[in-house]
């Protein structure tokens, strides 16, 4: 549990750093991909309701989500924020909000569809950005206006690309987180 | 939440501590992205068009600088010259920084901080005297630039005619965000056109005047309202913001 808890604290680390100074040169009509946010998403979305580690420990999927969300807004707020924490409030609250929404759309014996992948993606991608963008707006200091545009479409969708390649390595070789 | 509190007393050490540590592998990262960026090019473009068309950039702004100054001379008096964007490069003490990360919200990070000297609402420039923004947030071994395409940038600038003749137009640049910014607050009366080049106006208070900004793409008047608008092609592209330059001891 713990090296496995280690691993997704260097994931994020590492595509926080890859999203503010590798991706900015791959950017499309000025966007760029939110890597934090599609590795949360990914990790979410694989979660069992139950997760049951090797000692028989049983931790439920709404307190890995909270740690998911704290490591994931933790580096957001460091490398995109003023404040340290409306990341880690906001990832929280998305977070409950997928797998929340995953659990009512499941039905038949596949629980990680590609469409429903897809759908929820966009859905939260573009309700955390936006919400990101009114908190810039109104309690960050920057106050940077908010200007809801095609541009969050587009970044949503290029992010999502770059998520669908952690869904398939997560299905064809992690199965389940 | 008072977890929140707790850490938000301690966010300068925390993110100079990552900055700090991360700095290399960004700067290295940024780097490669770089050049791996330039080696994409050819894919959707002839190589040695986009070259040529680099160079013809970076000639073309020197020109354009150099234009600059001459009008500014033309229009002073011999006391003026001394303060020409000439002289400017020599009176100004400069501190290269690399470039080690950029932010959504057209913010850009970059390597040298409170210890090397660096200070708020710096101007920062390229080698070829191009406006890129100003430093909003100095911690110890970093330093954050507002870039002149951020939402809250407005910068005053004049028109410098594309035919070299005399203009006495000024307007404001503002940012739009992604990377874009365009002029306004142009009155109606003022004749604008696409070539038109911007440059800082003397009424900066942190930022000297003279330094190269963009070059007007489009204009968009109408007649009903009182002032125009017009897009703008910034003089820098992001990709090639490797090294800046701080001002350090502009005062007005």
């Amino acid at each position: 549990m713990l090296k496995r808890n280690i691993v997704i604290i260097v994931s994020f680390y590492i595509l926080a750093i890859l999203q503010n100074s590798f991706f900015s040169h791959f950017t499309i009509l000025g966007t760029a991909p939110n890597l934090i946010f599609s590795l949360f998403f990914c990790l979410v979305f694989f979660s069992l309701p139950t997760q049951v580690f090797a000692n028989d420990k049983r931790i439920n999927v709404y307190y890995q989500i909270i740690f998911y969300a704290i490591i994931a807004g933790l580096f957001s707020d460091i490398f995109f924020s003023t404040y340290l924490g409306p990341s880690i409030i906001l990832f929280t609250a998305i977070g409950i909000l997928i797998k929340k929404t995953q659990l009512l759309l499941r039905v038949g014996r596949d629980n990680y569809p590609f469409s429903h992948f897809i759908f929820l993606f966009l859905i939260y991608f573009i309700l955390y950005q936006s919400l990101f963008m009114m908190y810039i707006c109104f309690i960050d200091p920057l106050h940077i206006p908010v200007d809801f545009n095609f541009k969050i479409i587009l970044s949503a969708f290029y992010s999502l690309f770059l998520s669908l390649l952690g869904f398939w390595s997560i299905k064809k070789y992690v199965k389940k987180i | 939440m008072f977890l929140l509190y707790f850490v938000n007393f301690f966010t300068y050490s925390i993110k100079n501590i990552f900055y700090f540590s991360s700095a290399p592998l960004q700067k290295s990262l940024w780097s490669t992205a770089n050049l791996l960026s330039s080696f994409s090019k050819p894919i959707l473009e002839i190589y040695s068009l986009v070259q040529e068309n680099n160079e013809l950039k970076k000639e073309n702004q020197k020109l354009l600088s150099q234009l600059a100054i001459f009008q500014s001379q033309e229009r002073s008096t011999a006391a003026q010259k001394e303060i020409s964007l000439f002289s400017q490069d020599k009176k100004f003490d400069f501190i290269m920084a690399d470039t080690i990360g950029l932010e959504e919200d057209d913010i850009l990070s970059i390597n040298k901080g409170l210890a090397d000297g660096v200070l708020e609402n710096m101007p920062v420039v390229t080698k070829e005297h191009v406006l890129v923004g100003r430093i909003f947030k100095v911690y110890r071994n970093f330093s954050k630039i507002i870039l002149v395409s951020n939402k809250n940038s407005v910068v005053n600038a004049k028109v410098i005619k594309e035919d070299n003749s005399f203009s006495n137009i000024k307007g404001v640049i503002k940012g739009k965000g992604y990377l874009e910014a365009y002029l306004d607050l142009i009155p109606i009366d003022s004749e604008i056109k696409i070539g038109d080049v911007l440059v800082t106006s003397a009424i900066e208070r942190f930022i000297p005047k003279d330094l190269l900004i963009g070059k007007i793409i489009n204009v968009q008047r109408d007649d009903q309202k009182p002032f125009q608008q017009a897009q703008i092609s910034l003089f820098w592209d992001v990709k090639d913001l490797d090294n800046l330059f701080v001002i350090t001891n502009y005062k007005r």
